[in-house]
Formats: structure tokens, C-alpha cells, sequence
């Protein structure tokens, strides 16, 4: 007798339930700091993290259990990409040392290659910056950043390789 | 510098980023800017019906009192109306009742020649509402004058028996889903809300809960009534102050409280505030600091109060 081997097909997607509550309890500051790593104010990241969340409650989202951080953080990146490349991202926050008012820490030398690690990754560009958060930073895999900024896989992993370059060259001082 | 560090970027940019935290002032702002109908208007029917029970009860809380010749309405036995009534009040040790001579004037409670070992609490443990991060207690005992209740302000959407009141936007822990909160005429609801339960009006205290008590910029003369409003002020241990004396101490107290954090104390005395709406609320006492939504710092408020 021949066996068939059934293809397999993926199981529905849980819904959350998740409350608003339990959302911001678990991923607020998550939000909150990816949006300040993404334009270096605190200010804008806060107004930014409220209207992800404001729509989150207006909106009304159909989430999927593992998927709700995902979803947060596209909102958020897309605000955040629509304010760094208005005019007022340019005109005030480039040229002012970015992460200023956050507390470092304590070895000096350690402090000053950290900051410049992170001040490294707030001068790369909009898409570059993007991924390098939120694989490196909210260690999401590159299917998932694929999905969460609508495009390819290969498109992600490009710019996470031309980041990492443009970073070396940022460290060197060539850029 | 070597690019690798990146891979190390999530610890690196927590603990760089270790002071931005999303608190309870970021869920307050999301809460408010998503909820504009936290004041919403009633519809003309709605509001019609609430006047009509505050009306009702405008006119019968005092005709009961005046029949019964000062019993409080949820405590008075007419049998003794004659008599000085009595007070139970329990220590906040919980070593028995001890039973005070009280003097009443309309729906307010004055209490006078108080043991100074005993200390009394008007908040009663078994009503708590949680409503856009504010925290308010029951105040027992005492009752606002139902002309005094103001405009609709929110709806319980939730009663649970969780102490911290988690979960949806106006949580009780006493009041019934869809039980309608409102403020009191001229106070802002930030410091005193009431609802209509079983027992008639039913007054609650701004104040803090796990933590939780200030809200974004808030100062202690945004989480208490004006001083305009107040009728009197007794501290465990010392006559009562009336009038203009009290109202004058009352500002002293606002003005000059220095905030120390959003936790609660362990009362050594008790501040009762008395309100000219029949409302009367507390304040915790230990040392020179109070504690009510928040704790505060005011030595001059105690050196004014004992001279």
C-alpha cells in the first residue's frame, strides 16, 4: 500500500485577547524606547507611543497571540518614518547630540564606545535604522520584519548588510 | 570600535535607555486622549431622571434628619432619636468600638472631645473605584447633601474583586456595572466623585492605591476640595476648628504640602475635613506628614494647628 503524506496546514492563528492594560503593561516601554532610539526625542517619542496606543484602543485591531509587539511597533515605526523625514525632525533634532537626558552608564570608556554605537545607528538612514531596531535591538527575525514593513525577506536582509557596513564606515569616520 | 557590538545592541540600548520607562502618566495621557466623553453628556432623558433623584433626595434627606432630630439616615434608630446619638467608630488598629458623643448639624458629622489615644477612619475598606488611573475610597459615615451632586462624569464598566482594580477603564469594587459616577457641584472630580448605590449617595475620596496616586502633573490642590468649601477640621486629640480659622489652616495645609512620593503612611492620627456640601473627607496623619492621594510634608500646617 502507498502512503500519502498530507501536506500540512498551518494552524489558525490564535486571537488575542489581550486588554489594553495588559498591551501597554507588556509593551509600552518597548514602544516608547524604540520610538526615542528612532528620532532621539523624548518629547516626540512619547506622543508617538500615545497615538499607537490611542489607536489601539480606537482601531480596535483583530491581533494574533504572539503577533500584538509586531503590530505595535509597525504603527510606531510608521509615525516615526512619516515625522524623521518631515521638516521638523531635520531642522531640530540632527545636530543636537542624540540620547542626552537618558542616563548612561558608569565606565567611561565602555559609556563612550556604547553611546557611540548608539549614536552610530541614529545617523543611519530612515529604512537602514529601521531594521537594525528591530532585529537587533527587538530581535525580531527577518520573515517577521519582512512582514511588519511590507516588504521582501531579501529586501531585509540587504539592508541589514549595507547597515552594518555604513556603520563600520561611521565608526572609522569616513562618513 | 568593531561593528560586531551591534549584535549587543538590545543590552546595550536598555541600559542606555534605562530611565525611559512608559508609567502610569503615559496610560492617563492614552486613556484621556482616546476617552473624550469622559464627560459626556446625558442624554436629555438620562439627565432628567438623575435631576429627579437628586431632587428626591434633596427633599427627603432633610426631612428625615429633621424628623429624627439629627440621626444619621444610615445609622439613626428613631427609637432613640431623643437621646445624644452615638457614634461607632474603630480604631485603625482594630482593637474595638468605642463609642464617641457626636454633635449633627444637617447631614455633617463634628465630633468633639475625642480620647486622644483613640483614632477613628471615615474610609470604609469595602469600596474602592478605579477610574482613568485615579484611585478613590469610600468615605463612610458622612453624606453630601443630594443637591450637592453635580454632573455625570463616567460609568462603572466593571466590579471585580481584584485590590488593585485592574483591568478596564471605571472599576469598582462595590458599585455595580453601569452605575453612573458623578461629581459634586463646584469640586472637581479629581478629588471627590459619589454614585447612587443601595444606601443612598455614596461619597468616595481621591486617593492613592499601590502606588498609584498622582497623575502627570498634578499637585495636592488638584486632588483636594477648595478651601473655600471648607467648614471645619479636626485632628485626633484636638478641638475642632470652624469657619474662617479653618479655612485659613485648610490653606496653609494646600499651599504649603511637599510632595514625597505616591505611596500611603501608617496613620498615628487622623484629619477630618469637613465640607460645606454635608461632605466630609481625611486625610492620614503620621508625624508632620498626611497621607490621602499621596504623601506630603507640611510641618507649618502642624505648627499653625498647635500653636
Amino acid at each position: 500500500m502507498t502512503s500519502v503524506t498530507m501536506p500540512q496546514v498551518a494552524e489558525e492563528e490564535a486571537v488575542s485577547t489581550a486588554t489594553f492594560e495588559e498591551l501597554y503593561a507588556r509593551y509600552a516601554t518597548d514602544v516608547l524606547r524604540v520610538c526615542y532610539f528612532y528620532l532621539g526625542d523624548r518629547q516626540r517619542a512619547e506622543d508617538i507611543c500615545q497615538d499607537v496606543f490611542v489607536k489601539l484602543i480606537t482601531s480596535s485591531p483583530v491581533l494574533h497571540v504572539g503577533k500584538e509587539k509586531s503590530w505595535l511597533l509597525k504603527v510606531a515605526l510608521n509615525r516615526c518614518r512619516d515625522l524623521w523625514r518631515g521638516g521638523w525632525i531635520k531642522r531640530v533634532v540632527l545636530g543636537h547630540p542624540a540620547f542626552e537626558l537618558i542616563p548612561g552608564p558608569n565606565e567611561i570608556a565602555e559609556a563612550e564606545e556604547k553611546q557611540a554605537l548608539m549614536a552610530a545607528i541614529n545617523h543611519l538612514p530612515a529604512d537602514f535604522k529601521e531594521v537594525v531596531i528591530l532585529h537587533y535591538y527587538q530581535g525580531f527575525g527577518i520573515a517577521e520584519i519582512a512582514q511588519m514593513l511590507g516588504v521582501a525577506e531579501g529586501t531585509v536582509s540587504s539592508r541589514l548588510s549595507r547597515a552594518r557596513d555604513k556603520l563600520q564606515k561611521l565608526y572609522q569616520g569616513e562618513e | 570600535m568593531n561593528v560586531k557590538r551591534v549584535e549587543d545592541l538590545r543590552e546595550i540600548a536598555n541600559e542606555t535607555l534605562s530611565g525611559l520607562e512608559a508609567g502610569p502618566a503615559l496610560r492617563h495621557r492614552i486613556v484621556s486622549a482616546q476617552a473624550p466623553a469622559a464627560k459626556r453628556k446625558l442624554p436629555v432623558r438620562g439627565l432628567a431622571i438623575a435631576l429627579s433623584c437628586a431632587l428626591v433626595l434633596a427633599v427627603v434627606i432633610p426631612v428625615a434628619l429633621n424628623g429624627q432630630k439629627g440621626v444619621i439616615p444610615s445609622q439613626g434608630d428613631p427609637a432613640k432619636a431623643s437621646e445624644t446619638p452615638k457614634i461607632q467608630s474603630f480604631s485603625a488598629g482594630g482593637d474595638g468600638v468605642h463609642n464617641e458623643t457626636a454633635s449633627l448639624n444637617g447631614a455633617q458629622v463634628t465630633v468633639t472631645n475625642r480620647n486622644k489615644d483613640n483614632k477613628y477612619s471615615l474610609w470604609d475598606e469595602s469600596g474602592l473605584i478605579r477610574w482613568d488611573g485615579r484611585y478613590y475610597r469610600l468615605i463612610r459615615e458622612t453624606r453630601p447633601n443630594g443637591n450637592a451632586v453635580g454632573s455625570i462624569v463616567a460609568t462603572v464598566s466593571a466590579q471585580v474583586s481584584d485590590p488593585t482594580l485592574s483591568g478596564e477603564a471605571v472599576v469598582s469594587k462595590d458599585m455595580p456595572v453601569s452605575t453612573e459616577i458623578y461629581s459634586l457641584s463646584g469640586i472637581s472630580e479629581k478629588s471627590l466623585i459619589v454614585c447612587y448605590g443601595s444606601d443612598g449617595l455614596r461619597l468616595y475620596q481621591r486617593i492613592s492605591l499601590a502606588g498609584n496616586g498622582l497623575l502627570g502633573s498634578e499637585r495636592f490642590a488638584d486632588v483636594m476640595p477648595d478651601a473655600s468649601r471648607v467648614t471645619a477640621i479636626s485632628l485626633t486629640g484636638q478641638d475642632v476648628i470652624e469657619g474662617d480659622e479653618a479655612r485659613r489652616l485648610y490653606g496653609i495645609l494646600i499651599r504649603g504640602a511637599s510632595p514625597e512620593g505616591n505611596g500611603s503612611i501608617t496613620a498615628e492620627r487622623v484629619l477630618i475635613i469637613t465640607l460645606d456640601n454635608g461632605a466630609a473627607i481625611q486625610l492620614s496623619v503620621k508625624g508632620n506628614r498626611i497621607g490621602g492621594c499621596g504623601v506630603w510634608s507640611c510641618p507649618d500646617f502642624f505648627e499653625a494647628f498647635n500653636p
